[in-house]
């Protein structure tokens, strides 16, 4: 992508998850995610209306006047974005869909959190962790990390999930929110994903495209893997092939979906051939009513 | 013989693997489209094996041998034979042969005098190379079965499939010698020879032996003759071939040497008696050893060529792995 | 520019079913690359697609085309090869079929061509002949001899009942003509092929082709008119068809000039007054062109270049759909 493209890209993503952060996302983000407890505040003078039972009383008798204890809830939310940058994610004709979906959904969460000043950190990963960025309160700083993550050039091709979860929980010291974007066409995670989901709070978003789900009916074509660049033959005319193509992507969800619920891990499935954004809602606005 | 006419060709046959190579392994190759069906550090999608894939194999398999074949073709194959060519005239021979009924005397091996002869004459004929040789059959009559050629397959294959009383019962010696005369009149060769195999008297036809004899001597035509039988009573059993009448019976009267001397006289050449089938063997070879031109000969190579099959069959090849492609699994790039 | 065999020429009508596939692939091809590759650079990936396939498939196309030249043996320029022969040997393949009894050359065709044989073997006392007759089936009444009696004993006896398979094979009159030259023999082969043309069974052309490969040229003489006759019945009843009409047999002179051609010879017609010189001419001619020079002019065919240029275009066409083009496929 040259860099005016890339540019306006940002921006055009930007823009409109601002929007429909503010509109829509925040609070369904914050109604989700909870502080761990309630936090002490700070005493000021009582006034009609506050709730007595909150007065303070060894400091109303030391200042004369009632003044009373408010509470906040705990502001200091931690949210770690992990990003799937590898080939089957970033490269080729088809996948260009699930790369924009992705940049749109860390764009979307992460301003959400800034919105509701949480501190957000990102982790891209490939077959190495490509970058990683301290979680960090602010707008200008989520800008930035939507910046670097639309532009990023990965340098691996594969997708060790495993290898960003692990780094992700020795850097992340207190309880924290865990995303993680990716399309999952990898193995070997769930001992890893296991422990994050004991310490924090995991959600794990799995980008689809269509042809995720089904092989079109076309003729013979040769098809190369852009992580372990294998190539097959794909006799896209027979119907065995298609079936034994449905039957193994099925399969992959399925078990996917039942290896987090075990873990008590939420799931969320994002089409690529709708609006991300929409998913999302729906997605909190579910969870929220739970 | 196969040979190729360009053989260094051939070396074209050594890019074969490379270009193997960078249509089915070549990582970097393409006409090929990316498409995320693996799993990281598993091993993703495996297709099952279809008959359209195994089908696209065996095409593939017939497009490099169809290409190979080319090459061949390229490279010339031609089928080389060599043939002995004479550049020389031989000599005209014809063989006037007795079909009379008393050639089936049982004198000789295996069967009789007629088939003793048969076997003799052909051993001589096959010993022969470049003479033209002619054949004549008399009994009754007299007729020329094959005017003097070098196709000597055909010139066996008839004397094989002469038989006794043929030409009628009867012995005209004069008969045969003229007929073989006539067919040697107009012959360039440097030397002319009839041989004459007879067991009888002549008591047929309207030309008188030494009359015939002459008139081949005069045209220089020299005349072998060779008496066969014993002279003493023999038995014969012989069948018409027009009747298929079986007859058995005995003769006696032997043959008349003194007319066969004065034939050979008259024909300028030689009277030989042949009393058994060695003695008859003899006067075939003494006569094969006597009756030489020089020859002189040269080996024709001839080369035809045979890239057409070859052509055909790679070409057939190819388009046999089109069909599969194109039609079959309609490969898209 | 002539070819060895003109009839594999047919085979390029081949290439519209070859197009017609490849047409159908294209359009096929840029709906399934549409599938597949989803909306993305779209104009692109078809624009290279058109490419790509238009220039495999004219590399492909020319390959076919450029090997069925080749099979076809195109051959221009001659060459001359070492000819040491002298003398000459003469096979008269003789149809003998029943439509050689028809009379639009008097006496009949088949009267007519044994006159010529006969005055042909006279003008030529030093060749050496041979007969072959056909119909269904062919037979040496004759082996090559110098004996003229012989030759005309035997033509005395041409009849059409020598033969009693029906129908006329020029194929395997021509091949038996072919057999009959026996080995070892060092005189120029000729054969004169005596027919009113109708090829009922068999390839003449694929006969022609193995005379045109040993060298032999073969002179056909055309017996009959175009206008042709009606032929007679063994009781002298006109032959009529199953509607009652009279069969016309028509002297048919396409295939026997196409023989001639092909093994670099001429043909005649029977009703040709010169006939018997242009034919012993002819037969001299060969002789004699051979002989002036110690050479034998042949042509040159031309297949390598052919095939060499048909493996050109399909390695190019190999090359095409395998080198990867603007990091697309």
């Amino acid at each position: 992508m040259d860099r005016a493209r890339l540019l306006s890209s940002v921006k055009r993503i930007q823009l409109v998850a601002t929007r429909l952060v503010e509109n829509l996302l925040a609070g369904d983000y914050r109604s989700v995610f909870r502080g761990p407890g309630i936090e002490f505040d700070e005493v000021r003078e009582y006034v009609e209306g506050d709730d007595a039972r909150q007065i303070d009383w060894n400091v109303s008798s030391r200042m004369d006047s009632p003044y009373t204890k408010t509470f906040r809830e705990e502001r200091e939310l931690t949210l770690v974005l992990i990003v799937d940058v590898s080939a089957s994610v970033m490269y080729g004709p088809p996948q260009r869909a699930r790369r924009e979906v992705v940049a749109e959904l860390f764009a979307l969460l992460s301003l959400a959190a800034a919105v509701n000043n949480d501190r957000v950190g990102a982790v891209l990963f490939s077959d190495r962790i490509e970058s990683w960025v301290a979680p960090k309160k602010g707008k200008r700083h989520v800008l930035r990390l939507i910046a670097d993550t639309v532009a990023v050039e990965p340098k691996g091709r594969g997708s060790d999930l495993a290898l960003a979860l692990r780094t992700t929980g020795e850097a992340l010291k207190r309880r924290g929110i865990v995303i993680v974007i990716s399309d999952f066409k990898t193995e070997g995670y769930l001992p890893d994903l296991t422990l994050m989901g004991r310490r924090h709070d995991v959600i794990a978003i799995r980008i689809v495209d269509p042809l995720d789900r089904e092989y079109p009916s076309t003729g013979l074509v040769r098809l190369e893997d852009p992580e372990s660049r294998r190539t097959i033959l794909a006799p896209g005319a027979v119907a065995g092939f298609r079936n034994a193509y449905r039957d193994y992507r099925e399969e992959q969800r399925r078990s996917w979906e039942a290896d987090c619920r075990r873990r008590h891990i939420g799931t969320l499935e994002v089409h690529t051939d709708a609006d991300p954004a929409a998913q999302l809602i729906r997605y909190f606005e579910k969870r929220k009513s739970r | 013989m196969w040979v190729l006419d360009r053989p260094a060709m051939l070396l074209l046959l050594f890019l074969l693997p490379p270009a193997v190579y960078v249509r089915h392994f070549w990582k970097g190759r393409g006409g090929k489209l990316v498409f995320p069906f693996g799993s990281w550090g598993g091993d993703g999608f495996r297709p099952p094996p279809t008959i359209v894939t195994l089908l696209v194999g065996l095409g593939a398999v017939a497009f490099w041998v169809g290409v190979s074949f080319l090459i061949v073709a390229l490279a010339g194959p031609q089928r080389v034979t060599r043939e002995q060519v004479y550049i020389t005239r031989g000599m005209d021979i014809v063989i006037a042969l007795d079909q009379s009924p008393t050639m089936a005397a049982r004198d000789f091996q295996p069967a009789n005098r007629f088939e003793a002869a048969k076997e003799v004459i052909s051993d001589f004929v096959v010993s022969r190379e470049n003479d033209p040789i002619g054949l004549v059959g008399f009994g009754k009559e007299a007729s020329l079965r094959v005017p003097p050629t070098l196709d000597y397959p055909h010139l066996l294959n008839v004397l094989d499939s002469m038989r006794i009383l043929e030409l009628g019962d009867g012995t005209a010696i004069g008969m045969g010698l003229a007929v073989a005369a006539l067919h040697l009149s107009q012959s360039t060769a440097p030397r002319r020879v009839i041989i004459l195999i007879t067991d009888g008297v002549n008591n047929a036809g309207e030309i008188l032996p030494e009359t015939a004899a002459q008139a081949a001597g005069s045209m220089g035509i020299q005349v072998y003759v060779i008496g066969i039988g014993s002279g003493a009573p023999v038995e014969i059993e012989v069948t018409d071939p027009d009747t298929g009448q079986t007859l058995r019976g005995t003769v006696e009267d032997g043959f008349d040497e003194e007319l066969l001397r004065g034939v050979a006289a008259a024909g300028d050449g030689a009277y030989f008696y042949a009393g058994t089938n060695g003695a008859l063997g003899a006067v075939f070879e003494a006569i094969d050893t006597v009756e030489r031109v020089e020859q002189r000969s040269l080996l024709r190579v001839q080369q035809l060529p045979r890239f057409q099959l070859f052509l055909l069959i790679g070409l057939c090849c190819i388009l046999l792995d089109f069909v599969i492609r194109r039609i079959l699994a309609q490969e898209v790039l | 520019m002539t070819f060895g065999s003109p009839g594999i020429l047919w085979a390029l009508a081949g290439l519209l079913p070859v197009i017609l596939v490849q047409l159908r692939a294209y359009f096929k091809g840029r709906r399934d690359l549409a599938v597949l590759g989803r909306q993305w650079n779209r104009d692109a990936v078809q624009t290279l697609f058109l490419v790509k396939w238009f220039f495999s498939v004219l590399t492909f196309d020319l390959f076919v085309a450029l090997s069925i030249f080749a099979l076809s043996d195109v051959t221009w320029g001659e060459r001359p090869v070492v000819e040491d022969r002298d003398n000459l040997d003469v096979v008269v393949a003789l149809d003998i079929s029943r439509s050689m009894l028809a009379d639009d050359v008097e006496p009949s065709r088949l009267s007519r061509s044994l006159a010529v044989i006969r005055s042909v073997s006279r003008e030529l006392p030093a060749a050496r002949f041979a007969l072959v007759a056909f119909k269904g089936e062919a037979v040496m009444l004759l082996p090559l001899t110098e004996d003229l009696n012989a030759l005309e004993a035997v033509l005395d006896g041409v009849s059409p009942q020598l033969i009693s398979t029906p129908g006329t094979d020029l194929e395997r009159g021509l091949a038996r003509a072919i057999d009959t030259f026996p080995a070892g023999t060092n005189a120029h082969h000729a054969i004169l092929l005596i027919s009113d043309g109708e090829s009922l069974s068999g390839s003449p052309a694929r006969a022609a082709i193995t005379a045109r490969s040993l060298g032999i040229p073969v002179l056909t003489i055309v017996a009959g008119t175009l206008d042709g006759a009606t032929l007679s019945a063994d009781d002298g009843s006109i032959i009529t068809d199953d509607e009652g009409r009279p069969v016309i047999s028509h002297a048919m002179p396409a295939v026997l000039e196409g023989i001639a051609e092909s093994t670099l010879s001429v043909s005649v017609r029977l009703n040709d007054l010169e006939i018997v010189g242009v034919v012993v001419d002819n037969l001299l001619g060969h002789v004699e062109r051979r002989e002036a020079s110690g050479f034998r002019l042949v042509p040159v065919s031309r297949y390598p270049l052919f095939i060499g240029a048909a493996l050109i275009a399909l390695a190019l066409s190999l090359a095409i759909r395998i080198i990867r083009w603007q990091d697309m496929f």
